[in-house]
């Protein structure tokens, strides 16, 4: 797998700033239970930098993503997408879930298209760029296929591709290799990388996998049981561009694995001796 | 012992180059998978020609026991008349002009049925299921709208309405109402969960959203509402002929069955049956369409 070499100069006009302040968030659950999410969440995230957020299922992490994807507001404090407070979905915001939501009536095409339809952007324009963008993630000739017949890491690529198609500022990933094996997965984090390299949008992963947040991320930010709060907040100073396969080998990539993942198990533990030992999402 | 073994290797050619080794590879394994394939598709034809042996069997024996029982006078050839029977009477029946009047009447009333039916029903499902309020304000109502037997208001209709079109057609729709209103609330309601919230993150209108992904996703349900619709309009027109109608096939049933025509009732349902299929098909093709038109996108 090649590894992007041209060192982009980084641009930081295509990467949002992002900021979590003093975020409290609880909501009803199944009738009348009230759960307390996050519990003076705040976080700040420079231009282009490249977050993961860690933690224990049912943490918050995934509703910190919903809050800066504009899909809820927060009951207490902010959330600001360059400068702006998260109180609608944002057009310059791409969003990946951790099953790729592709629509399955539609070719791999039109449901990279479909963002772009969304901007109502003519055809021929749709045409070309949802084109290109299936060429980069290297699913040249497979435009017209429909996407029940491509195996889960080429709907990962799709998805991908619909992702990226919008140049977003800002991209949230919701454990978005999950549902690969571990193979492909590997495989999609090294291609993601690459693709990232060349655009630098800010991004901010969401992920179970401690090894995964620290070859992709410049910076890890480990979240306590519920409600969420901020416990540990590292940047990782392994040097980019960074080649996936082979970074596990990195003595600094191991120290960070080992302090955070003590940690992260700690957490887990809490999480399963103070709440209702369920694993409701975040 | 040694010596036949000494002989199978003679006899055994030795790969001389990695490339002889790779084609004698690729030629077994395309071997296998020809193989496999040739045993397959051997037994789809099998079972394609037992299928066909088994309709054509039921069909002949159906038929045959009736021809026999009704020549033997095992039943009353009278009430039950028999094949050879309705054959002519399809030929006397068609020979005259008014059938097509009648056979008119009757698949008019039926397609306006289902489409006036269909589209109200398409409508009232998809307002119903993106208004939580209104649903559940209407809920009861339609279920026990739901639970009349709607051909129950064909003589209703016809003292409104009189003998034309319009109670045939109002019978028909009502059936057909609640059948799509039902299969479209609950196609449009069961958008994927995943997809529901892309679609939010994507910052879509609600038409786009309508258009590009709740519409699409309910498609399925939609036209099996219209499959079924095609019948129960059917139903409801002959229902409504049958009570009372200037023309269309219910009525011509009624008479050919009270005369003891019973050659020509049986010819009537047969054509009544191509009807309905006729309808099925008409839908098949317009899902079709559909279908074309959504896989693009556009």
């Amino acid at each position: 797998m090649t590894v992007a070499q041209t060192v982009s100069t980084v641009d930081h006009d295509l990467g949002a700033r992002v900021s979590i302040d003093a975020v409290s968030q609880a909501f009803v659950h199944q009738g009348t239970q009230v759960v307390h999410a996050l519990d003076g969440f705040g976080l700040q995230i420079e231009p282009s930098q490249f977050v993961g957020l860690v933690g224990p299922s049912g943490c918050g992490k995934t509703t910190i993503l919903g809050m800066l994807a504009g899909m809820y507001t927060p009951t207490v404090g902010s959330v600001e997408v360059d400068g702006q407070p998260t109180t609608s979905p944002r057009r310059d915001v791409g969003y990946m879930l951790a099953r790729d939501a592709l629509l399955p009536w539609r070719s791999a095409q039109s449901n990279v298209e479909l963002g772009l339809e969304a901007r109502r952007m003519p055809k021929a324009e749709r045409h070309e760029i949802s084109r290109r963008w299936l060429d980069r993630v290297g699913l040249k000739g497979f435009y017209d296929s429909p996407i029940t017949k491509l195996s889960q890491g080429m709907r990962q690529r799709v998805a991908i591709a619909r992702t990226l198609a919008l140049s977003p500022r800002l991209i949230l990933m919701d454990e978005p290799f999950a549902a690969l094996d571990a193979q492909t997965r590997a495989q999609q984090q090294q291609e993601f990388l690459s693709l990232w390299e060349a655009e630098r949008p800010t991004v901010v992963l969401v992920t179970h996998d401690l090894g995964e947040a620290i070859k992709l991320c410049d910076r890890v930010v480990l979240v306590s049981h519920r409600p969420g709060r901020v416990i540990q907040d590292i940047h990782i100073e392994l040097p980019r561009p960074r080649n996936a396969a082979t970074i596990t080998e990195e003595p600094l990539f191991r120290q960070h694995y080992q302090h955070l993942s003590e940690l992260l198990r700690r957490e887990v533990v809490a999480a399963a001796g103070a709440g209702a030992g369920g694993s409701e999402s975040s | 012992m040694s010596q036949r073994v000494q002989e199978a290797e003679d006899v055994t050619p030795e790969p001389a180059t990695r490339s002889d080794a790779a084609a004698d590879a690729r030629s077994s394994v395309s071997a296998l998978e020809a193989q496999v394939l040739g045993q397959l598709l051997a037994a789809r034809r099998k079972r394609l020609v037992l299928v066909w042996v088994i309709r054509v069997v039921v069909l002949v024996v159906a038929l045959g026991l009736w021809q026999i029982a009704a020549d033997r006078e095992w039943v009353p050839s009278q009430l039950v008349s028999k094949p050879s029977e309705v054959f002519t009477a399809f030929g006397d029946y068609f020979s005259t002009g008014d059938i097509w009047t009648d056979i008119w009447a009757t698949f008019e009333a039926s397609l306006l049925g289902l489409v006036i039916g269909g589209l109200l029903g398409i409508l009232s499902g998809v307002v119903l299921a993106k208004n939580e309020t209104l649903s559940r304000a209407f809920k009861p109502f339609i279920t026990t709208l739901n639970a009349l037997p709607r051909v129950a208001l064909a003589p209703i209709f016809l003292v409104w309405f009189g003998l034309g079109v319009s109670p045939k057609v109002l019978v028909a729709a009502s059936l057909v109402y609640f059948v799509l209103l039902l299969n479209t609330a609950a196609g449009v309601s069961n958008v994927d969960a995943d997809i529901r919230f892309l679609s939010r993150s994507l910052a879509m209108t609600n038409w786009q959203r309508f258009k590009s992904v709740e519409f699409p996703s309910a498609l399925p349900s939609i036209v099996a509402g219209l499959r079924l619709g095609a019948v129960y309009s059917v139903l409801g027109v002959i229902v409504s002929e049958m009570v009372a109608s200037m023309a269309g096939l219910g009525q011509v049933l009624v008479t050919a069955t009270t005369n003891l025509q019973m050659g020509r009732a049986f010819a009537i349902i047969v054509v009544i049956t191509a009807i309905a299929t006729a309808l099925d098909l008409l839908v098949s093709l317009a899902e079709r369409r559909l279908r074309r038109w959504h896989v693009r996108g556009d």
